[in-house]
C-alpha cells in the first residue's frame, strides 16, 4: 500500500465509522457493494480526499462508475496531482 | 369501486425544491431504482377494498407474503421501467384513462406526498378538496419553514438561514466545532454536509459562487453538529376541520445521517417527553400547520442529545413517513400482541437472486410472518433487489417483551444461508 492508498484508506475508515481500521480495508473492494457506502458517505469521502491532498474535485464531471475502490481513487488522485501545476 | 387509492412519488423533496436554488456538492449514486420502488411500502397502509398503484411490478413472493399477513389490496403497476426519472407516479396515472376512472369513483385518494402533479391529478379526478395545495405542502416541508417555527417557539436546536456565500462563511466560521450545512429540501443522506475545516468551507463557498454566477440563489441552513442520544419522530395528522391528532412517537435508528429503521418509543420515553413539555411544542407546530393551510399526515423529527438537551423540531415532514408506516403496522399487529420494528437493510446479492429468495429464505427458517400471534418477519418492499446489491425493507414483528436483537440476528443468519450479506466488513482483510 503506497502513501496515496494509505491516506485514502484512512479517510474511508473515518467515513465508514464502523470499527474497521484503514489497515483492514481491501484496496480492491467495491465501495458500494462491499462496504455499503451511501451517497452521504461518498460525498464525505470526496471532501475528505480534497482535504487530505489539498485538491478541488469537479463533482459535476466525476465518473463514479470508474471510482469504485480505494485503488481506483488512488489512481485518480495521482493523475490529478500529476496534472496540477507545480 | 375502490375505497381508497394509494400512490406516490418517494423522492418528493426533489419535486418541491425550487429549481433556482444552488446545490451543495453532491454525487449521483444510482439508487433511482430502489427509491422509485419504495412505493411498494404503501401496501402497508392498505385495507381490503383499496387500490395500490406502484410504478413497477411487485414480486410475486412479496405480494403473497403480504396477503398471508392479512394485508389485502388490489394492485396495479404503471410499467416495467422504474428508472424513468422524468415523471412522477401521479403524472403517469394522469395519462391512463382507466386508472383515472378508478380514481374518480374511489372514496378517497391517499398520496405519499402532495406534489404539483398530485394536485393536478386530484383536480382532474375530482378529489382536490381532500388535499392541501401543493404550494402549501412545499412550503411547510422546507426546513426554512420548520426552522422559522422552531425559532419563533424559542426551542433549542435551531439553525441560521444563510443566503450568500459570505453569510455562509461567517456563520460556519463563528462556530467552535464542526457545522452542519443543510439544503432546505435535503432528505436523509442527501443535501447535508459537515464542515470541520476552513479549506473545505472555502471550496464549498467557491462551488456555490459558481452556481450564483449562473443565476442561482443560495438558501441554506447552518447548525451545530449535535451528538444525538436518541433520534425520534412524532406522527400527527391535521384534519380538514383543523383538528390536530398526535398519533404516536417512533424512535429512529440512524447510521450517520441516514435512516436505518424505526420502532415505537417506550412508555417511559414518552413519559419523559411529556414531563419536559415536548408535546406542547408538537401541538404548537400543529397549529402553525393548520394556519399555513396544510392538512394530512405529518412527521416531526426530533432528538435527545447526549448532554440531555431536547431538540423538538429538527424538521417537519408533511407527508407520509417511515415513522407513520411503523406506527400503522404496530397498530395493525398490536391486536395479536406483537410490536413492529421497521428495518431498512442494504444487502449484497448474488447473481440471479432477488426479493423472492429473501422471502423464501425467511420462510425456510420459520421466520416469515404469516398472520396471527407468532412473531416473524414481513418483507415490505424490495422488488427491484438484484445483484450486486440493493435495499430491502422489513417489519420485524415480535412480542413486546422480546429482546429486539434476537429476531434481527436470526434474520441475518437466515439470509446468509442464501448468500445475502450486509455490506461492511465481509471483504476486510
Amino acid at each position: 500500500m503506497d502513501v496515496v492508498e494509505t491516506k485514502i484508506s484512512q479517510v474511508l475508515a473515518r467515513v465508514l465509522a464502523n470499527g474497521v481500521t484503514s489497515k483492514e480495508l481491501d484496496l480492491d473492494a467495491d465501495l458500494v457493494d462491499d462496504y455499503g457506502i451511501d451517497s452521504l458517505q461518498m460525498i464525505s469521502l470526496l471532501l475528505g480526499i480534497e482535504d487530505e491532498f489539498d485538491l478541488e474535485l469537479d463533482y459535476e464531471s466525476l465518473q463514479l462508475d470508474d471510482l469504485r475502490s480505494v485503488r481506483h481513487f488512488a489512481k485518480y488522485v495521482r493523475e490529478l496531482r500529476g496534472a496540477a501545476p507545480e | 369501486m375502490f375505497s381508497t387509492v394509494h400512490l406516490g412519488t418517494f423522492d418528493a423533496e426533489r419535486w418541491w425544491r425550487p429549481a433556482d436554488l444552488a446545490e451543495l456538492p453532491a454525487v449521483g449514486m444510482s439508487d433511482g431504482r430502489s427509491v422509485a420502488s419504495m412505493d411498494e411500502l404503501l401496501a402497508a397502509f392498505c385495507a381490503p377494498g383499496d387500490l395500490l398503484i406502484t410504478r413497477a411490478p411487485m414480486a410475486a413472493g412479496l405480494t403473497a407474503s403480504l396477503a398471508a399477513a392479512g394485508i389485502d389490496f388490489t394492485h396495479h403497476y404503471l410499467g416495467p421501467d422504474v428508472d424513468a426519472e422524468g415523471d412522477t407516479a401521479e403524472a403517469l396515472v394522469r395519462r391512463d384513462p382507466a386508472l383515472c376512472s378508478d380514481l374518480r369513483s374511489c372514496r378517497s385518494l391517499a398520496p405519499y406526498a402532495v406534489l404539483p402533479d398530485t394536485s393536478a391529478l386530484a383536480g382532474y379526478v375530482g378529489h382536490a378538496q381532500q388535499l392541501p395545495a401543493a404550494g402549501t405542502a412545499a412550503e411547510v416541508n422546507s426546513k426554512v419553514w420548520s426552522n422559522a417555527v422552531a425559532t419563533d417557539l424559542g426551542v433549542a436546536g435551531t439553525a441560521t438561514v444563510v443566503r450568500s456565500t459570505s453569510e455562509l462563511i461567517a456563520e460556519v466560521s463563528a462556530r467552535d466545532g464542526a457545522a452542519v450545512v443543510k439544503d432546505p429540501f435535503g432528505v436523509s443522506g442527501k443535501g447535508m454536509l459537515e464542515i470541520d475545516n476552513a479549506r473545505r468551507l472555502q471550496r464549498i463557498g467557491a462551488a456555490l459562487d459558481r452556481q450564483c454566477a449562473d443565476g442561482r440563489r443560495i438558501e441554506l441552513l447552518v447548525q451545530d453538529r449535535y451528538e444525538c442520544r436518541t433520534n425520534f419522530s412524532t406522527q400527527l395528522t391535521v384534519g380538514s376541520d383543523g383538528t390536530v391528532d398526535v398519533l404516536g412517537v417512533q424512535v429512529m435508528r440512524n447510521v450517520g445521517f441516514r435512516y436505518a429503521g424505526s420502532a415505537p418509543a417506550s412508555a417511559g420515553f414518552v413519559r419523559e417527553l411529556t414531563k419536559r413539555g415536548y408535546f406542547e411544542t408538537v401541538a404548537a407546530v400543529g397549529e402553525r400547520l393548520v394556519t399555513a393551510g396544510y392538512r394530512g399526515p405529518v412527521g416531526i423529527d426530533s432528538a435527545l442529545l447526549v448532554d440531555d438537551t431536547l431538540i423538538p423540531v429538527f424538521e417537519v415532514n408533511a407527508r407520509r413517513s417511515m415513522g407513520l408506516l411503523c406506527l400503522t403496522l404496530d397498530r395493525r399487529f398490536g391486536e395479536f400482541g406483537l410490536t413492529c420494528r421497521l428495518v431498512d437493510r442494504t444487502l449484497r446479492v448474488a447473481p440471479g437472486l432477488g426479493i423472492d429468495d429473501v422471502v423464501d429464505a425467511l420462510h425456510r427458517h420459520g421466520l416469515e410472518y404469516d398472520g396471527g400471534d407468532t412473531p416473524g418477519v414481513l418483507v415490505l418492499a424490495g422488488s427491484t433487489l438484484s445483484a450486486p446489491s440493493g435495499r430491502v425493507h422489513m417489519a420485524l414483528l415480535d412480542r413486546r417483551d422480546a429482546d429486539p436483537a434476537d429476531l434481527s440476528v436470526r434474520v441475518t443468519a437466515a439470509l446468509a444461508t442464501r448468500g445475502f450479506t450486509t455490506p461492511g466488513v465481509q471483504r476486510a482483510v
